[in-house]
């Protein structure tokens, strides 16, 4: 199903080609705004952010978030 | 007082005279959700607080505290939208039971000026859709005729306001998702113009068209949320600071020179006749009122649709990597890393949500990338300048807002191509950055029709003049299924 679904749309966003669109800029962002800067410090967030943050982890030791190794294969 | 049809302002009058308190706004509200939500599945959630919210506002109105017109009044959010709290799961099994661990800035800036929030209001999955059907919560009824869909991706949220559930809901719009579901369900959404609304708390799907803005009956209430809404947001680094806020009180009453155009690419085939009849009533009300209509050209908006869709799913697939199952929401393990995300994406995305980021990671590949994306980028770009130039000669742009009224359910389920169509006339806006409105403006065999306003960067004024004088010569949004 999602192949004839997928060919479908690629065969429809092929139109762009036929536009010639040498030297025209990219419009890379939702608007014409410049990047915008703030001090570089660490704001604390609230305690209870902070609690359902934690209390959201799939798999948690403590306050930390539990992950799978990246490398090796699940041994237990 | 019919709950049903009472708009903000109506409301906030009522409040303001004592005549009626905000338990009592709310109380009708849940009556009307008891009767009908049950069969329509637009809310998916009511707020356990609700009442006791509303009593709060009341006791400190009682105490002669000076509340603001939105003080009481009822509102109904998108389950993509982040209340403390509160689960929000925008359509997904991907977050079925996740809680917001803290508020969007809309949420707070709603909730300072003291509306009390109802509940969440179903949608398709990470607002990827144009029907509400693709919710893992099971599809939305139009109210109307619920054999039909009600619009999406905003779907919950028109639905709710067309049915008296609340007299103003959120949307999202990303590509039509607030203008096309409040055009399916005879009522007002407004796609503000980029960076006026912050996004922050807003699970995204698109970020560079993303904007969250008002379902309400009444355009004049629309720019009431609007000025307690919108705003620089430190959190939202592409918010703007230095626009005007639109007061309906201060505006000017007609449209006396207003110039308005006609965009000759919009109005061909693919449009019912009986949508282009009443759009084409609209028009000639407001040549009569003295507006200046001219035929004007959008050379690429046939481009419009393709350069969605590799944009829109290129962004997608790139927010909905963080959907990885080792931080939050849906979690499935297996033997190795690499598994368990395979896992989690195949189980937690729904269909339409694994179409979009397969589309979206194809087009950005290296082998690909300048073919799709980057064309996709300049043709945008084109599209932009196509508005600029047409803005020189006109103020406000007319079009429908969606080619057709409310279609049955399952009718374009397994097509997305021709879902995908069904935005043709919204998704330009967004492109374009551009604000744009959708209003009532007649019915086709019993459904309500669309009229879409698109105006300049900021210039949300002259879309609520417009509307406004529409909607005071006109009774399409008194009109309740």
């Amino acid at each position: 199903m999602y192949r004839t679904q997928l060919e479908s749309i690629l065969a429809y966003i092929a139109k762009l080609q036929q536009l010639d669109t040498s030297g025209v800029r990219e419009a890379n962002a939702g608007s014409e705004t410049e990047n915008a800067f703030r001090e570089d410090v660490v704001e604390p967030c609230a305690s209870e952010t902070r609690e359902q943050i934690l209390k959201s982890f799939p798999r948690r030791e403590g306050d930390l978030l539990s992950v799978q190794a990246v490398f090796e294969s699940r041994t237990e | 007082m019919d709950a049903s049809t009472l708009t903000i302002k109506q409301a906030a009058g009522l409040l303001q005279a004592k005549e009626c308190s905000s338990v009592d706004l709310v109380k009708r509200s849940l009556d009307a959700i008891n009767q009908r939500n049950g069969e329509l599945n637009a809310l998916l959630e009511i707020s356990s607080t609700v009442l006791a919210d509303a009593k709060r506002i009341d006791d400190r109105r009682a105490n002669g505290e000076d509340l603001g017109p939105l003080a009481g009044i009822p509102l109904v959010t998108k389950d993509n939208m982040l209340i403390q709290g509160w689960k929000a799961s925008a359509g997904s099994r991907m977050l079925e039971n996740h809680v917001s661990a803290y508020d969007a800035t809309v949420v707070g800036r709603l909730r300072k000026a003291g509306m009390v929030f109802v509940g969440r209001a179903n949608m398709d999955e990470f607002a990827m859709g144009s029907s509400t059907e693709s919710s893992h919560w099971g599809p939305t009824k139009n109210p109307w005729d619920t054999a039909r869909v009600p619009g999406g991706s905003s779907g919950g949220s028109a639905t709710a306001v067309a049915a008296g559930f609340a007299p103003c809901a959120l949307g999202s719009d990303t590509g039509g998702s607030i203008r096309q579901p409040a055009s399916l369900c005879g009522i007002v959404g407004l796609k503000p113009t980029y960076g006026r609304v912050s996004r922050y708390g807003l699970i995204a799907l698109a970020s560079s068209l993303d904007q969250i803005g008002p379902f309400t009956r009444t355009v004049e209430d629309a720019a009431l949320v609007m000025q307690a809404m919108e705003g620089k947001d430190d959190r939202d680094a592409t918010t703007a600071e230095d626009f005007e806020t639109a007061i309906p009180e201060l505006m000017q009453k007609d449209i006396r020179g207003l110039r308005i155009g006609l965009p000759k690419e919009y109005f061909v085939d693919g449009m019912d006749e009986r949508v282009r009849l009443a759009v084409t009533e609209a028009v000639r009300l407001f040549e009569s009122a003295g507006a200046l209509v001219t035929e004007i050209s959008l050379p690429h908006a046939e481009f419009a649709l393709a350069v969605y869709y590799i944009i829109m799913p290129a962004e997608a697939s790139s927010n909905l990597g963080r959907f990885d199952g080792v931080r939050y929401g849906y979690s499935s393990s297996g033997n190795s890393l690499i598994e368990s995300y395979e896992r989690t994406r195949g189980e937690g995305f729904g269909k339409e949500a694994q179409r979009r980021i397969m589309l979206g990671a194809y087009t950005l590949s290296a082998g690909y990338y300048d073919a799709y994306y980057r064309k996709a980028l300049q043709v945008r770009a084109l599209i932009r300048q196509d508005f600029d130039r047409a803005y020189k000669d006109v103020d406000v742009i007319v079009t429908p807002t969606s080619p057709s009224v409310a279609w049955k359910l399952g009718e374009k389920f397994n097509d997305p191509l021709t879902m995908y169509l069904s935005d043709i006339y919204t998704i330009s806006a967004n492109l374009a950055g551009v604000p744009a409105l959708s209003l009532p403006c007649g019915f086709v065999d019993g459904l309500p029709v669309g009229l879409q306003l698109m105006g300049r960067h900021f210039d949300e004024a002259s879309l609520y003049r417009l509307g406004m004088y529409y909607q005071s010569v006109t009774d399409w949004h008194e009109k309740t299924p």
